[in-house]
């Protein structure tokens, strides 16, 4: 697999796109195996996480967390960095909160309490598991957001000798 | 692969794909060599393995329910 080249500046629209389809900042910049690599990993948690929970799991509710904090859904504040595959339950969030009817045949709706319940008694824990891999899918998309932004955290040795080199070319001079 | 499957797999197996994901993101995330991001989520793989057993033995060795 070729390396990768590091983004020569901060790019907002990277970061964008790296928030808005997991990897696809990294393709946009060129560089295509992260871009695959942040792909498979991420949307891989997350969809694996949401067929575990029957796609009942991704949901949100426009809720004060203060006066009903039960109802709050802060699972979705991890889930919505994955971007475009935790995008529906926004958009149902907001039209039920709207009073208007569900889009997309209700996929990722809010479950009612009953089918919530009944998952629990089916599936057991296997529930919250499915809740983690999709929130860890979403913490997982920050660091990639991160790198398609500013570059890797700590510069590769193949990318950091020749700047090290340069840095003490002009120390020199 | 139905549900009743799924949920009678030992829950501890579903922490080996989060640990794979997490520790190739997490070192593609700080390298952008191929051969620095294996070799680092290998070492975060094994870390994290570590620590989770170790926890996990720590546990069971506590519980006197055993």
């Amino acid at each position: 697999m070729p390396v990768s080249s590091v983004p020569p500046n901060p790019s907002i629209k990277a970061a964008f796109l790296a928030w808005f389809i997991p990897g696809l900042g990294h393709i946009y910049q060129k560089r295509y195996g992260k871009g695959v690599l942040y792909f498979v990993c991420i949307v891989g948690l997350f969809v694996w996480g949401a067929i575990l929970g029957e796609g009942k799991i991704v949901y949100w509710r426009w809720v004060n967390p203060m006066s009903r904090p039960d109802d709050f859904r802060l699972t979705y504040i991890c889930q919505f960095f994955v971007g475009l595959p935790a995008l529906p339950a926004l958009i149902q969030g907001t039209l039920r909160y709207l009073d208007l009817s569900p889009i997309l045949w209700g996929w990722m709706d809010v479950p009612s309490q009953n089918v919530i319940n009944g998952m629990y008694a089916r599936l057991g824990k296997v529930v919250d598991i499915s809740v983690l891999y999709t929130q860890l899918a979403g913490l997982a998309n920050v660091f990639a957001i991160c790198d398609a932004y500013a570059g890797p955290a700590a510069a590769s040795a193949g990318a950091s000798k020749p700047a090290t080199a340069a840095v003490a070319k002009e120390a020199k001079a | 692969m139905t549900f009743a499957a799924a949920s009678s797999i030992n829950i501890y197996w579903y922490a080996l794909p989060i640990m794979i994901a997490i520790s190739l993101v997490h070192a593609a995330s700080r390298y952008d060599d191929w051969k620095l991001i294996v070799s680092h989520a290998i070492r975060l793989f094994v870390l994290i393995l570590l620590i989770v057993v170790g926890t996990m033995a720590l546990v069971l060795i506590s519980n006197t329910q055993v």
